[in-house]
């Protein structure tokens, strides 16, 4: 996972030098990163019922361990988010899409701790929903504020 | 009282639903949760033999080709979770059929074997369950690695969690086996002194790693006619995964100990021997494997891996049937595991093992074994 990180860093940087070298869009990769990161995460925490030789209570543990890396992931995206420059968002944005796109940080950081919360008392049957939740979220996001390639 | 309690209790459940892929109850302080496993198994062997390093048969004892159809490995559980003051109190019960087969010709009456009896506590936990010795990544194959390490067995033991780490300290079940000159296996009565077992895990994002420290004594008690004596063993076993690209990963298990055989491969070897005077040599066993894991799609995968276990007997006691005591077994497996719909697996895996005992001799296999597995 680790390199393919690295190789992802280092295949957008050399693109972003190559584009506009005045362009710092290190937020936006880093949330590029934490997605992604976010998605092998989800993906690992079904595969955790295959993990052999794991009592149930074992099992447990391992999904509270994804839902605590899970939470932490959601937070680094929400403050990237928080703190993307606005050239990397679109059109010239409105003191009320300030706002409205602050507000979708503030919801992932409170899913994040919603998850984190859940994760503490083993409680893994609201996950999907609290998921769900965050793409509901993620994609309104995207939609209105993302800047088409 | 307190099964009114209880019943009062699950009279007043307040919700009953499924959560993912088990059913839990919910009342207004302990959730239920049951669940299981069903699983279908077909393997054909090439000799009979069983996978398991101290079982491949050897040439001598050579028969036609088999194949067996069994759900054995078919288990359910029961777990509670309840909030208290000092966190959360977990318990599983889980039974599999893994017990005394009778009659295969006819109704296959697998008997019930309890597998996990455990309660945990504010980080202490107590009863019945894999041993901390244990690997904490096993490989993602249908049968078990030559060199498996795995053992159930009654325990107490505390573990402190931090963000990356996990320590275990625990006190567990003894048992001791020796071999005797003719080879046999003697498993002694005086086992008094429990087996102690430290562990680490460290769970970093880029995978998940473990070590643990067997400490026991190993002894007996006129086990030869007034004769007494001990020795100190102990053990290592370091496990781990590795992510490489995507989900794939690297799984890996080296062990090594002298005093530690009923802790790998399933009773293949043994503590030691005992010479006609009493005296115990304990037995250096190793082992090892490495699989990788590859996804050739989020529902198609596969691992290939190799596994190597040995013992170094002590030949200067042991005299005879020495083709009864193993030197060393391993063994190659190749697999394709395919998940059509969420919990439901399927796949086939090949292996070839090869296994050779004390007096030379030695045998090959290969197996071929197909599943089917739901769990729910």
């Amino acid at each position: 996972m680790f390199f393919r990180y690295l190789m992802l860093m280092t295949l957008l940087f050399l693109l972003s030098g190559c584009v506009n070298k005045e362009h710092d869009n290190s937020r936006a990769v880093e949330h590029m990163i934490q997605s992604q990161k976010l998605r092998l995460l989800m993906r690992e925490l079904d595969m955790v019922v295959y993990e052999r030789q794991k009592s149930e209570l074992d099992r447990d543990k391992m999904r509270k361990r994804y839902m605590l890396s899970l939470g932490e992931t959601l937070k680094k995206l929400s403050a990237d988010v928080e703190s993307m420059p606005e050239s990397d968002l679109g059109l010239k944005l409105r003191q009320e899409d300030v706002l409205e796109y602050k507000k979708y940080a503030k919801r992932l950081t409170q899913k994040a701790d919603e998850i984190y919360n859940l994760a503490q008392k083993y409680e893994f049957e609201e996950l999907n929903q609290k998921l769900e939740d965050v793409k509901v979220s993620c994609n309104a996001c995207h939609k209105q504020f993302r800047k088409e390639p | 009282m307190r099964i009114l309690r209880l019943l009062v209790s699950l009279f007043l459940v307040e919700s009953l639903f499924a959560s993912g892929s088990e059913i839990e109850l919910k009342s207004i302080d302990t959730v239920v949760a049951i669940g299981g496993r069903v699983h279908l198994s077909m393997l054909h062997t090439s000799d009979q033999s069983s996978f398991f390093a101290g079982k491949i048969a050897l040439e001598r004892d050579k028969r036609s080709d088999d194949l067996s159809v069994s759900a054995r490995e078919s288990r359910i559980w029961l777990k509670t979770k309840t909030a208290t003051e000092y966190g959360v109190l977990r318990t599983l019960v889980e039974i599999d059929f893994l017990g005394v087969k009778g009659g295969s010709t006819s109704k296959n009456d697998y008997y019930p074997r309890l597998r996990h009896a455990f309660v945990e506590l504010g980080g202490f936990g107590i009863g019945q369950t894999n041993s901390s010795f244990n690997s904490i990544v096993a490989l993602d194959t249908i049968s078990f690695p030559m060199d498996d390490t795995l053992v159930r067995q009654s325990l107490i033991r505390y573990t402190y969690d931090t963000k990356l780490f996990s320590y275990d300290i625990s006190i567990e079940e003894p048992e001791i086996t020796l071999l005797d000159q003719n080879s046999s296996k003697i498993i002694t009565k005086d086992n008094l002194p429990y087996d102690f077992v430290l562990r680490a895990r460290y769970y970093p994002l880029w995978g998940e790693l473990g070590i643990a420290f067997l400490s026991r004594k190993i002894l007996q008690e006129n086990l030869v006619e007034s004769t007494k004596d001990s020795k100190y063993g102990y053990g290592v076993n370091a496990s781990g995964r590795i992510k490489t690209f995507g989900l794939d990963d690297i799984r890996f298990n080296a062990h090594y100990g002298e005093g530690s055989g009923r802790y790998i491969a399933y009773g293949a070897f043994s503590e030691g021997a005992i010479s006609p005077n009493g005296e115990i040599t304990l037995n250096p066993v190793y082992g090892g494997h490495l699989g990788y894991r590859h996804f050739w799609n989020q529902k198609l995968r596969s691992t290939v891996a190799f596994s190597y276990v040995a013992a170094d007997n002590n030949l200067d006691i042991l005299q005879t049937e020495l083709h009864k005591v193993t030197k060393e077994s391993y063994a190659t497996q190749i697999n394709l595991l395919w998940v059509p719909v969420k919990n439901l697996l399927t796949g086939v895996e090949y292996a070839w093992a090869k296994r050779e005992v004390e007096n030379g001799e030695s045998g090959r296999a290969s197996f071929l074994n197909l599943i089917l597995r739901y769990d729910f």
